[in-house]
């Protein structure tokens, strides 16, 4: 009976534990992003990580969402389907998600991002503005991008991320077309301009 | 649980609803006659089709404009399914595309004639043979079907398919059987189960697992005769309603790999059987009209967007049943250097074996054919570039930027071309 009870409380510890709470980054203070890069905010914002991707927000991930995909090795999706879920997005199972390889170059790259949101049903992916910058002191890329929702609601993004060692890092900014996405954009600027990658 | 969630969930319930209504078998614990108060058994009303096999099906069971008495069960499912269509009227997944509206429009209702005001179509952006229809009229087009149809009767037979299930008010029925046996409880239950876990794409899908065997084959029958009924009306040759089937079918077979689950030819099974039905009875219909397929016409009404839809197909990432797609497409032969184009796509996406050779050759091929599109040089490009050969890499991408001056990508192809120069 013990055991059975131990077991029943470690299973809901676990369970509260997988759901892990946004915590507050604030203003100016140095964050560590999902224990690969740091960055300083220019605002309060809340984020919350989870595996290899972590997300932030301040009005919440349907009208803005800042995500963080750092690491992603070989043969891996951008994020695990965990991520899809907890940011609500319908999504696929991980062996139907495109996957990155190190040999791609960043227009490979952009398809790979614009195949995993058609892919978890986000609609009229188009990117534009593919460019060279610099993204943490490393040779980088850039784009912009539009999509619509499953529910209708247009969105707009932008993306900015580069190699390194082998590995991609991404950050990806999208709001609802309408007034979200350019009430942060600047903040999202600043933030990205402090970015350092601290490991790869 | 965050707040987005819930609109994919409501989605899913609102699909569900109008699908699971549409997919029928009607068999009813209340007898027909009870409850369709006001059903017509009586006459065809299409009186310029000729005395033959196909009469005896009766084409009418509502009258143009007609709903369902506000007293009887029946008007409840349809403020059911007026509340459901709504989502879908709002969806981000319906094509809004003017032009392509407008002809679908305009085969709906040469079909459907008299009854052309008591449909709303609705194209949805969903890379599967799919066609449904909800007991209020609702019906809804997927763009994977608009693909998969070679011409004009290939979609008109399945349209009038489906309005033959309106008309017979076959979805209405289940509909009724399902609340007769409180499934109607568990049906709701199961579309939320499901929301969590289901892909967009395949949402329509998913909806109808749990509450909707197979039609009866008797309204599958039904349907079939009265489908060709209904378009050979129209003027379109009814030997292409078993044409459609058999394409569905050879596509069916490639898939080796059985990853989908589809609600659609799960209920309406593209078997022999139904194949022979809809041969032996495209040969019963006598018709003085000129018939016709109108090939030309449904290739020009897609082709603006046929590209998009194949890049949705590709994103499904079922390559073995895609690359048949391509072959019975290529078979068609309308724009051969855009298919040759996708199927390079699915070579350098899928890149197992020889896939890079097989995505090089086909690159090639669609660059010998007329009316190439641009980006073919781009990821013949890239494939090159990939493989080591930064010379042919160069100058392939160097005709991209010629071919496509306003490249969203033009900035980056230029630094790579600078990178290897």
């Amino acid at each position: 009976m013990a055991t059975k009870l131990r077991m029943t409380l470690l299973a809901a510890v676990l369970a509260i534990s997988a759901c892990q709470p946004y915590t507050l980054a604030q203003t100016g203070k140095p964050v560590l992003v999902a224990d690969s890069l740091t960055v300083t905010p220019s605002i309060d914002w809340s984020h919350s990580a989870i595996g290899n991707a972590e997300i932030w927000t301040v009005d919440g991930p349907l009208l803005e969402d800042l995500t963080f995909f750092t690491n992603v090795d070989k043969g891996d999706p951008l994020a695990p389907t965990s991520f899809w879920i907890r940011i609500g997005m319908p999504y696929q199972k991980e062996g139907k998600m495109p996957t990155f390889d190190p040999a791609m170059s960043a227009l490979e790259i952009a398809d790979l991002v614009r195949e995993t949101y058609t892919r978890n049903g986000q609609l009229n992916f188009t990117y534009t503005d593919l460019a060279p910058q610099p993204f943490g002191g490393n040779k980088g890329f850039r784009f912009d991008f539009t999509f619509t929702t499953v529910e209708g609601l247009n969105k707009q993004g932008m993306a900015v991320g580069a190699l390194v060692n082998e590995k991609l890092h991404i950050a990806i900014y999208t709001g609802a077309r309408e007034h979200y996405f350019e009430k942060y954009k600047s903040a999202v600027e600043t933030l990205l301009n402090s970015l350092k990658i601290q490991r790869g | 649980m965050t707040p987005r969630s819930h609109g994919p969930r409501m989605f899913i319930l609102a699909t569900a609803l109008l699908v699971g209504a549409c997919q029928t078998t009607g068999t009813s614990g209340t007898s027909a006659k009870a409850f369709f108060q006001n059903v017509k058994n009586d006459p065809p009303a299409v009186s310029e089709t000729p005395k033959n096999a196909i009469n005896s099906y009766h084409l009418v069971d509502l009258k143009p404009g007609e709903r369902p008495p506000l007293s009887s069960d029946e008007a409840g499912i349809w403020m059911m399914v007026d509340k459901a269509e709504m989502g879908i009227a709002t969806s981000g997944q319906r094509v809004m595309d003017a032009k392509l509206n407008a002809y679908v429009n305009d085969i709906v209702c040469r079909v459907a004639g008299d009854y052309c005001k008591d449909f709303r179509v609705y194209i949805v952006r969903v890379p599967n043979f799919n066609a449904s229809m909800s007991p209020n009229g609702t019906m809804i087009i997927h763009t994977g079907f608009l693909l998969r149809a070679r011409n004009e009767a290939q979609l008109a037979a399945v349209v009038g398919h489906e309005i033959s299930h309106y008309l017979r008010r076959h979805s209405a029925q289940r509909a009724k059987d399902m609340i007769d046996k409180t499934n109607a409880l568990l049906f709701v239950q199961f579309a939320n189960a499901i929301a969590g876990i289901a892909p967009v794409s395949d949402l329509a899908a998913l909806a109808t697992v749990g509450s909707i065997r197979a039609f009866s084959r008797e309204h599958e029958r039904e349907a079939d005769g009265y489908g060709l009924a209904l378009m050979v009306r129209a003027g379109y040759d009814p030997k292409e309603a078993a044409t459609i089937w058999q394409r569905v079918m050879r596509e069916q077979r490639a898939v080796a790999d059985k990853i989908t689950y589809d609600p659609f030819l799960a209920t309406h099974p593209p078997s022999e059987e139904r194949n022979d039905t809809l041969n032996a009875l495209a040969k019963t219909v006598e018709n003085n009209n000129e018939l016709r397929t109108g090939e030309t016409a449904h290739q020009n009404a897609i082709k603006p967007l046929r590209a998009e839809f194949l890049r949705d197909e590709l994103a499904q990432r079922q390559y073995s049943a895609t690359l048949k797609l391509l072959d019975m497409l290529l078979e068609d032969n309308h724009q051969p250097a855009e298919v040759h184009y996708f199927q390079g796509e699915l070579y350098r996406l899928r890149g197992k074996d020889s896939d890079r050779e097989k995505a090089l050759s086909a690159y090639r091929k669609a660059l010998s054919e007329d009316g190439a599109p641009a980006e073919v040089y781009r990821s013949y490009g890239l494939l090159l570039h990939r493989i080591g050969k930064k010379d042919e890499a160069k100058s392939a991408l160097e005709s991209y930027l010629e071919k496509a001056g306003d490249a969203p990508d033009r900035e980056m192809i230029r630094a790579m071309i600078e990178g290897e120069s």
